[in-house]
């Protein structure tokens, strides 16, 4: 096993660059989750460290070894692809040892492994089946397989769940999860989904536009957001901004009401700061901002109240029950160190 | 929308009488040339008297055999069919696979060149080239009407191989690279297998073509090379007799049987799609 290393990596397509410069250091072991918008370049660095791509600079290492110039094949490296890549006139069992053939392993050890491959994925009824022949759960779980069979030191996963369904996804996402825990071995997963990055990380970096924008562990990004694009991208509902203007020690809102400014976060009168609260650290108060309830949405475990804070938006999600109307005023308070401040021109935190 | 209609009696009967009617229509022209060979003479008669075999006899195919010399006709036709796939195949598998290899201007710009060579009527072809051939010393000669049967058949064949191969997702030949395939393995055993339903029904679709083709044969086959379409004009009316119908038909049968055996067969391959749920959920 081995660690990943990205190294100040940029990459162009023509004259088009869509990584700008990228760091990442991934500990040997580790379960890192690239998440980010569409386009972004996720895949395009998946790519560059499977060896698909070439990088335009900079250096990629796995272990000690830079592998630039290297093969992906060369690189010890499995990847599992978002349409599970599975070869269609091969059975179960040849798709899953097919690396092994080429790199000229004797069939009683490609069966072998390829039986304790199947083992760990219970895959040991299908070995005979064509893909054609499976369910989509079932050939992800084939293309998990191929990854295994070749016990490589890294893990490359392109979006390997969205082309099944919420409930399979959550499933398959545990699965992958524990297959992880089992085999320790380290993995780089990409996904645009913030949720399955929160749940599978060690560690998630959140890229935007070909750069990195935070990485950490997933409470980190989740408690002290680095930036306004990370506070937005990381939560669901996404968080609350509201524009404030500093004012002895308070925060001014734009219809006059305000609130506390939090300790430690070195503010100037008559600084415009961008608030972020996370919907869910809004507690109904007697105290605090009174919001007008737009629109009430109760899932069952919590309430999702769509309100507006003088013309701002904003999202309250509640754990107890409230007999709640349109139109009637809510008034709410963020919980205690729970404010997120941001300057609204350079989008770095403040506090 | 169609399915709720079907499901009322009426429409299925009408449906079915208008399939049957089709299946008589086109059926006849064969049915007929069975019979007509299988029958003394064949000429003025109805197709209802013909099916009767009021004097049925075998007599046509042996004459097809020994007068028309069946054989003769029929080694080359096997020939040059058989050479004709086979060179395509090598020719044409590697160029298409290429060509979706590179991108963009250059690939249009090949893939167009190629085509446009099939606007061209054959009947165009075949003066410029046997004027050609006589040059060359390859009029009357087998090779010589098999090169312009390529003329006709790499176009059409690596036009439709790209087609095939433009159908194997990049994921697929990714996951192989990972794998650690080389290039050669890459194409031989990962993509290649992809498409080969594909290449077997076109390899059949050649051998057809070349098999029934007659405007070639007739300006280059001379009279060493002539393929069975050429073969059966021998009876087409000599001075004395008149055309012979009976082993024209008995000809045309043995002409066609194996054209049918291969159409049977390509589209058994053309059926069965091999791709499917290879790659998508
Ligand atoms: N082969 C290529 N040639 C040119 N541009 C490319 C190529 N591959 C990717 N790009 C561009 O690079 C950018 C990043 O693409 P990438 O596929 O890495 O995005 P992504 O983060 O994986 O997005 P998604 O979540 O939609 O998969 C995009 O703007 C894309 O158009
Ligand atoms: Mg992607």
């Amino acid at each position: 096993m081995a660690g990943v290393s990205i190294q100040n990596v940029e990459k162009a397509f023509g004259g088009v660059r869509v990584i700008h410069g990228i760091d990442i250091e991934i500990a040997d072991g580790a379960f890192v989750v690239l998440v980010g918008p569409s386009g972004c370049g996720k895949s395009t660095l998946l790519r560059i460290i499977a060896g698909l791509e070439d990088v335009t600079s900079g250096a990629i290492m796995i272990g000690d070894t830079e592998v630039n110039d290297m093969a992906p094949k060369d690189r010890d490296i499995a990847m599992v692809f978002q349409n599970y890549g599975l070869y269609p006139h091969m059975t179960v069992a040849q798709n899953m040892g097919f690396a092994l053939k080429l790199a000229g392993v004797n069939k009683a050890e490609i069966a072998k492994r390829v039986g304790n491959a199947a083992d760990i994925l219970n895959l040991d009824a299908l070995l005979d089946r064509f893909p054609r022949q499976l369910s989509g759960g079932q050939r992800q779980r084939v293309a998990m397989g191929r990854a295994i069979v070749r016990n490589p030191q890294v893990f490359l996963f392109d979006e390997p769940l969205s082309n099944l369904d919420a409930k399979l996804r959550v499933q398959m996402r545990a699965e992958i999860k524990q297959l992880h825990q089992r085999l320790k071995v380290t993995t780089v997963y990409v996904t645009h989904d913030q949720i399955e990055a929160m749940t599978m990380a060690d560690v998630i970096v959140v890229m935007h536009d070909g750069v990195v924008k935070q990485a950490g562990s997933p409470l980190d990004l989740y408690d002290t957001p680095a930036n306004l694009f990370v506070a937005g991208f990381i939560g669901s509902p996404a968080m609350n901004f509201m524009d404030a203007t500093v004012t002895s020690g308070a925060l001014v809102f734009a219809d006059g009401q305000h609130l506390p400014a939090p300790e430690g976060a070195a503010l100037t009168d008559g600084q415009v700061v961008r608030v972020g609260i996370r919907p869910e650290d809004l507690v109904v108060a007697d105290a605090g901002l009174s919001t007008r309830v737009r629109i009430v949405e109760p899932t069952g475990a919590e309430i999702h109240v769509g309100a507006q804070l003088g013309d701002t938006p904003v999202t309250v999600v509640l754990r107890e029950r409230h007999d709640l109307h349109p139109d009637q005023t809510l008034t709410v308070a963020p919980l205690a160190g729970r404010l997120h401040l941001f300057d609204p021109k350079t989008e770095a935190r403040l506090n | 929308m169609i399915s709720a209609r079907m499901k009322k009696h009426g429409a299925i009967w009408i449906v079915h009488a208008l399939l049957g009617l089709w299946l008589v229509f086109s059926l006849l022209p064969p049915v007929m040339l069975v019979a007509a060979s299988l029958n003394r003479t064949a000429l003025f008669r109805s197709p209802l008297d013909l099916l009767m075999f009021r004097d049925f006899t075998l007599e046509n195919f042996s004459q097809a055999f020994t007068r028309g010399d069946f054989w003769f006709f029929f080694t080359n036709s096997v020939i040059i069919s058989a050479s004709a796939v086979v060179i395509t195949l090598i020719v044409c598998v590697p160029l298409a696979y290429g060509l979706t290899k590179i991108s963009g201007r250059a690939r249009e710009a090949v893939s167009f060149g190629v085509l446009a060579m099939r606007f061209i009527p054959y009947v165009v072809l075949a003066l410029p080239l046997f004027l050609i051939f006589v040059n060359l010393g390859l009029s009357g000669s087998r090779v010589g009407l098999l090169l312009a049967h390529l003329s006709i058949h790499i176009p059409f064949a690596t036009w439709m191989l790209v087609g095939f191969f433009d159908t194997v997702p990049h994921e697929l030949e990714e996951a192989g690279i990972v794998d650690g395939c080389s290039p050669w393995n890459l194409f031989w055993n990962v993509t290649l297998p992809v498409v080969r339903s594909g290449v077997v029904a076109l390899a059949i679709l050649v051998f057809i073509i070349s098999w029934n083709e007659y405007l070639f044969a007739l300006f280059l086959a001379g009279n060493d090379a002539q393929p069975l379409t050429v073969g059966i004009t021998r009876f087409l009316g000599g001075a004395e007799a008149g055309a012979e119908y009976g082993i024209i038909a008995a000809y045309a049968v043995l002409v066609i049987a194996p054209v049918i055996l291969f159409a049977l067969t390509a589209n058994r391959f053309i059926v069965s799609g091999m791709t499917a749920g290879a790659v998508k959920g």
